[in-house]
Formats: C-alpha cells, structure tokens, sequence
C-alpha cells in the first residue's frame, strides 16, 4: 500500500466524470491497488445499485453451471430452454454413448473376423436398429425422470421428441458410420442408412398407438426377422438394391406422414 | 487486514463471504470507471455481474503477478467489450464527456501544473483522438477491442491513433 493518495477534489471530479483525461489516468492506475482511494469513491455509487448487482451475483454462482454440450449448443445457435432440454436426454446421461460404441465396435469385430467374402449381416442387423433402441430410449416414462413435467408442461411433445430424436440420431449415426467406414466391404458404409431412417421414423409414428419401448421392440423384431430371412436365403445383397431402398423410402415417407396426423396423440399420453 | 490475494485465495477454495469482501472492495470503482466507458448504465450493471461471476469461478487462474484489482479491470474491459459486441445497438461511445466550461480557468492551469505538458496535451485532444489513446494506451486493449469499445471500425482506431500521436509529438516538442 503506498501513502501517496490521490486528492480529494479529483476523485470527486473522476466520481462526477468531469475529470479530464491525465486526471482520470492517474485516478485509474492508482485505485485498483489502493484501499483508501478506492474507499473514498465508493460513496459516488448508489448502495443500493451494488447491493442489487451483487445479489445477482450470488444467484449466478448458486446456479448449477451449464453443461459442456449445453454451452456448445448455445453456441451454434440452439435456443437456451431447447439446450437444457437436449441436454436433459436421457441417452447423453447415462452410459449410453459408451455402450453404443460397444455395442457397434462388437460388430465391427464380428463382422470383420467372422466374413471371407464381407459378410455384413450383423452390421446390417444392429446398425439400423441402435438408433431405434436410442430414440426409445430417450423419451417415456420408463426412461425419462423428467417425463411427467414434460407432458405436463406447455411444450410439445413431439417437438421434444423430435429433437430428441435427433440428438440420439446425431451421435448413434456419427459411431456407427465410423465403424462402417472401417468395414472391408463398401457397400456396409451406406447400406444402412436408408433403414436406420426409415425404423426411427416407424418406431415413432408406432409410438402414436403404442408405448414407444414396445413400438421399438417391434420395429426391431420385425426387421431381425427381415436381415434373418434375407441372410436364411442368401440374398443380403437385396438390401442394397433398389427395390430395399425404395421400400425404405416408402416407409420412411409413410411413417413421416402417420406422425404429422397424430402428433396429437403424444400430448394425450400423459392422461393414460 | 486481509489482502486482496489472500481474499482471493479465499474464493479459490469456494468461499463466498470472500467473494463479497472482494465486490465491496472493488465494485464502486469499476462502476465508475466502466461507466467512463460505456453510457448504458444497464450493461455497466451485467459487465461488473459477470466479471465477479467470472472471478469466482477462474479465481484459481490469478498467477499472482500483478494486483488483484487490476486483474479484475483486466477481466471487466474484456466482459464489457464482449457485452458491445453482443448488443452493438448500445451506446458504446463514452458520453462522459468532460465538462471543461464548468472549470475554472485557474483550475486548469493548476491541473497542467500537476500533471504536466503531457496531462495538457492530452486534455487538449479531440474526444474522438482521446478516447482512443485511453482504449489502446491507458486500457492497454487490442485495435479489434479498442474498436467494439468505441463502436468504430479498426481501421479508425488505427489512423485516430496515428493523428493524437502526431498531435501529442507537436505538443510536447
């Protein structure tokens, strides 16, 4: 602490901001390091203004901080409640992502030592199926804690599962394309795409009649029986032709436009 | 008496009580000098709100060179030029004109004794040339950040810093 002070009269010339420039330089360089001087202006600021500054303050750092990937969505534009809600997903929460990465990574090791002649069955078995299971997986009461605010509160609920479902389907597609980039057969790399799409959008448009997990069950049955019957008759490379994919289309096209009719039904869920 | 570095050492390890010692310390002044700054009373308000929320968080960041107040003033420009690149619609030209007519003549001469040719010179810029050298000299911000400050382009900061040291330079030979 130095026993320099600055003078009275300038520190109420720099408190009134009539102070010129050399004055408030001198007044700005040595305040911050200097108790007394900074005590001699703090009378210029009205309490009650810094009480209600500092109150905010305490609330601020009271608050939980935001997430890493809450930030990162508020950064590319994501509105501030959508954020928090993507980041509620349950998926993102758990141990999700690790077991999906699992999950593909055994398939990618069946598929690669079991395959002389690039054997993708299991690949196409599971890789459309895990976004089904992730999407299932983030909404519902089974899965969800904050499930009954969400239907109770004044937000859409298929807008949520929506995005939702698009987050599940972001990190579900981003690890399994990874892995399917590293299978020795080409055609493994887009084969599953279309259907991925085409289950997800099924599994939800089902979820308008039925709980979303049995929905997801069903979807998932149902195509293992598919690949099982294909992979029974030698025929895996049908689905890769242009008959799969354009009943794939279809179906995607039909289960987009079941959703739209009955999106209406997810807002009544919460009553049965 | 506790010291600003041991108060921060304080909130380092989650202290509250220490956070509020250090506001009490230092939030009037950088009130004041924010405010020298900016003319929007409100974003002083936020601009000091997030450099204490700021320091509570990073105050284990602080390397212990320097003041603590001036790592603070440090923190607080930067959050105030992040603030005016947010909301540009903000005044961001200090308004706080000094009100030279309202000063004796004698007063001014007994200031240019105190402080100098330079303090002269300086007080005898233009507001446009002086807020610059006090953004680039006196808050030791960058051109880009000098220039959100005062809501002109880098460009002008450059050449209006170039023409106040040109002036300065006649002044003072």
């Amino acid at each position: 602490m130095t026993t320099w002070h600055v003078a009275a009269a300038d520190l109420r010339d720099y408190a009134a901001g009539t102070a010129g420039v050399a004055v408030a330089a001198s007044v700005e360089s040595h305040v911050p390091r200097c108790r007394d001087c900074a005590a001699a202006l703090s009378p210029a600021v009205d309490a009650g203004r810094l009480d209600a500054v500092w109150a905010e303050i305490g609330d601020r750092i009271d608050l939980p901080r935001r997430s890493l990937l809450e930030r990162a969505l508020a950064a590319v534009g994501v509105r501030d409640t959508d954020a928090r809600l993507l980041a509620a997903t349950p998926n993102l929460r758990s141990g999700w992502f690790g077991s999906l990465t699992l999950v593909a990574a055994f398939a990618f090791l069946a598929t690669v030592l079991g395959a002389g002649r690039g054997d993708i069955t299991l690949l196409l078995l599971l890789a459309p199926v895990l976004p089904v299971i992730g999407v299932a997986a983030a909404f519902g009461p089974h899965a969800d804690p904050t499930y009954d605010l969400t239907v109770a509160a004044p937000y859409s609920v298929l807008r949520l599962l929506l995005l939702r479902a698009a987050t599940v389907l972001g990190t579900c597609v981003t690890v399994t394309a990874a892995i399917a980039f590293a299978m020795p057969d080409a055609a493994a790399t887009t084969a599953w795409l279309l259907p991925a799409l085409a289950l997800t959008l099924a599994t939800l448009a089902l979820a308008t009649w039925l709980d979303i997990a049995v929905a997801a069950t069903a979807v998932a049955v149902g195509w293992a029986v598919v690949v099982g019957e294909l992979a029974r008759r030698d025929e895996m490379t049908d689905l890769n032709g242009g008959a799969a994919r354009l009943g794939c289309v279809l179906l995607a096209v039909l289960a987009a436009a079941v959703l739209v009719q009955r999106r209406r039904h997810f807002d009544q869920e919460g009553s049965r | 008496m506790t010291t600003d570095v041991e108060l921060l050492d304080a909130v380092a390890a989650g202290s509250r009580t220490a956070l509020e010692e250090l506001y009490r310390r230092h939030s009037a002044w950088l009130v004041l000098r924010l405010s020298r700054r900016c003319s929007d009373g409100g974003l002083v308000d936020e601009t000091v709100q997030d450099t204490f929320v700021a320091v509570w968080r990073s105050a284990g960041k602080y390397a212990g060179q320097g003041d603590v107040g001036a790592w603070v003033w440090g923190i607080a420009i930067r959050r105030l030029v992040d603030a005016l690149r947010r909301s540009p619609r903000a005044t961001a030209v200090p308004l706080a004109e000094p009100r030279e007519t309202e000063r004796s003549a004698e007063e001014r001469v007994l200031e240019g004794v105190q402080y100098g040719a330079l303090g002269g010179a300086l007080n005898r810029l233009s507001p446009e040339l002086r807020a610059v050298v006090e953004a680039t000299v006196l808050d030791g911000l960058s051109t880009k950040e000098a220039a959100t400050l005062l809501g002109i382009p880098a460009g002008t900061v450059k050449t209006r810093m170039m023409r106040a040291r040109a002036a300065l330079r006649e002044e003072l030979a």
